[in-house]
Formats: structure tokens, C-alpha cells, sequence
């Protein structure tokens, strides 16, 4: 769980800030800031993020999780599963 | 604890097969020596031995478990592999937790040289400093087996001789698959050397066979 949270630390601000980013937006077509728009900005811009730190620059992080026993797939599909769940939950705010 | 065995590695990358059949077993107490020229496919072998590279066909065990992939590898066999893998983002004393139960932690927390890095970022080690820590990580991590690629490489001659020395310490509970192509210091610290050649495993005896079969060169 301890290297999870390790692995997810690296996401999870600049999928924030993008998301919101989005979601001020959203002000431009309803005149309020909306947790909606945040919240399937971020189903989105999570994966982008986990795609171009650890696909792309940090490539070689993964063996530090692979070492912890957890495989690409499982990254990948918590990162899915957390983004999905954050989705919601902004989005029933 | 059980034996490693790998059996029937192919790998090819397009129409260049890099490993033929290959058949590799180390028991704990073993240091096997793993060497080969530039492109030889060391690395590509001990990547799928551990299971984050696939092949054309493989097997591995270890003990009666059967290793696919890195899910299947926890806790019995750990790899460090020739660019690092410390993420930048996290303190070390974090991270030796991660990998080290806490006897082997506190030896490598008090040794001298990473005594004075234990609170500090991974982003703010040296190179050398990184690489001396990532060799002592996986050194004395909880695996059972420990592939390590190149761990002389990048780092000061007077350090070579301590990490050879954990090495043979920790080797009494585990076993090794070192390469390196410093292959003086692997002569010294393996009891037992291969060497890779097209595709190939050969047992190497003696510093002749090197010559024999290609890796060093005549007049050496």
C-alpha cells in the first residue's frame, strides 16, 4: 500500500492542478467553477500524467515497483481505478 | 530455501535471435558471474529471469514456483538494472524500509557512507552516491535471488572491494547473477562464471577461456 501511495505521490499534483485548470473553464461556459468538469478533467488528465512520468521520462522508476512486486498492469489499473473514483466523487459533490 | 532455475530462454528482437535456449541455475551461496560483450544480451537475460521482459519462451522457477512475470517474482528474486531505479521524490530512509527488514535496514543506514543521506531526497544523492545505495538496497533486500547489472560501473575504485565484500556476506543467505564488464572484479568475488556468447552460456574455468572465446583479447 506504502509503495502505491510512493508511486501515485508523483501524479497527483500535476493532475490536480491541470484538472482544476479545466475546470475554471467551465466558469467561461457557467459562470461558476465546476467540481463536473474538474472531476472528468481528471479521469483523463491522470492517465496522461502517469503516461508521459513514468512511460516516458522516468521509465526506469518501474523496477523500483516491480521490485515491490508490482507489475505495470497493476499501476496502470490503479491509476485508472483512483481517477475513476475521484471522478465520481467530484462529480456527486 | 530453493534453487533458481532458468530453462529455455529465447528471445529474439526482429530477425536477430540474441539468446539461443539458454539454461541458467544458481543455488543460495552462489555468486554466478554473468559476462559477454556489448549487446551480448545480459541485460535481456536477467530482465526476463526476473520477469519484466517477455521472451520467446522461457522458464523459470524458483523452488517449485513458477516465475511469469513480476507479480511472481516478490520477495524471491530482486534486480537492479544498469541506469538505477530510485525514484527522485522520496527520502531514503523510506525507501530502505521499503526493501530491507529492519536488521538489514540499520546496516545499511549506518554505514558510513549513507549514514549521512538517510533523510535526504533521492534528487539530492550524486550519481556514484545513488548507485552505492542502490547496490546496498537490493544487496540486502528480502529476496531470495538478487540479479544486479553492472553494480562496479560508475563507482570509485576504493568501494569496489566493500561492495564485494556485502555481496559474499549476504551471498550465505542468497544467491547472485552479477554482470559486469569489469571482469576482474567479477572473477574475484563469483564462485562460478559464464560466459555469454552468440546466444550461448559457456562455464568459464580460467582467465584462457575469456580469451577463447572472444571476450578479452590475445595479447592481454
Amino acid at each position: 500500500m506504502q509503495s502505491l501511495l510512493i508511486f501515485y505521490k508523483k501524479l497527483i499534483i500535476p493532475s490536480a492542478i491541470f484538472s482544476i485548470m479545466i475546470g475554471m473553464t467551465g466558469i467561461m461556459a457557467t459562470g461558476t467553477f465546476s467540481l463536473k468538469y474538474t472531476g472528468l478533467a481528471y479521469l483523463f488528465i491522470c492517465p496522461m500524467v502517469h503516461f508521459f512520468v513514468y512511460d516516458v521520462r522516468y521509465s526506469n522508476d518501474y523496477y523500483f515497483y516491480y521490485n515491490l512486486g508490482l507489475s505495470r498492469k497493476s499501476l496502470w489499473a490503479s491509476t485508472l481505478v483512483i481517477s475513476g473514483i475521484a471522478c465520481l466523487i467530484l462529480i456527486l459533490i | 530455501m530453493n534453487g533458481l532455475h532458468v530453462d529455455s530462454i529465447i528471445k529474439s528482437y526482429g530477425n536477430n535471435q540474441v539468446l539461443t535456449d539458454i539454461f541458467i541455475s544458481c543455488n543460495p551461496g552462489e555468486i554466478v558471474g554473468l559476462l559477454g560483450r556489448n549487446g551480448s544480451g545480459k541485460s535481456t537475460l536477467l530482465k526476463i529471469i526476473f520477469g519484466s521482459l517477455n521472451a520467446d519462451t522461457k522458464f523459470v522457477k524458483v523452488g517449485d514456483k513458477i516465475i511469469n512475470g513480476v507479480n511472481d517474482s516478490r520477495n524471491l528474486i530482486n534486480y537492479l538494472p544498469q541506469d538505477g531505479f530510485l525514484p527522485n521524490h522520496i527520502k531514503i530512509k523510506t525507501i530502505i524500509n521499503l526493501f530491507c527488514d529492519k536488521y538489514s535496514g540499520e546496516i545499511i543506514s549506518e554505514n558510513p557512507l549513507i549514514r549521512p543521506l538517510v533523510n535526504k531526497k533521492c534528487n539530492k544523492l550524486s550519481g556514484g552516491e545513488k548507485r552505492l545505495l542502490e547496490i546496498l538496497l537490493i544487496t540486502y533486500s528480502k529476496a531470495n535471488y538478487v540479479l544486479i547489472d553492472e553494480p562496479f560501473n560508475g563507482i570509485a575504485p576504493v568501494y569496489k572491494d566493500e561492495i564485494k565484500r556485502h555481496i559474499q556476506e549476504q551471498s550465505k543467505f542468497k544467491g547472485f547473477i552479477i554482470t559486469d564488464h569489469d571482469y576482474r572484479n567479477i572473477l574475484d568475488v563469483a564462485s562460478r562464471v559464464l560466459i555469454l556468447h552468440d546466444g550461448a552460456i559457456q562455464e568459464i574455468k580460467n582467465r584462457e577461456e575469456l580469451i577463447y572465446w572472444g571476450y578479452l583479447p590475445q595479447a592481454t
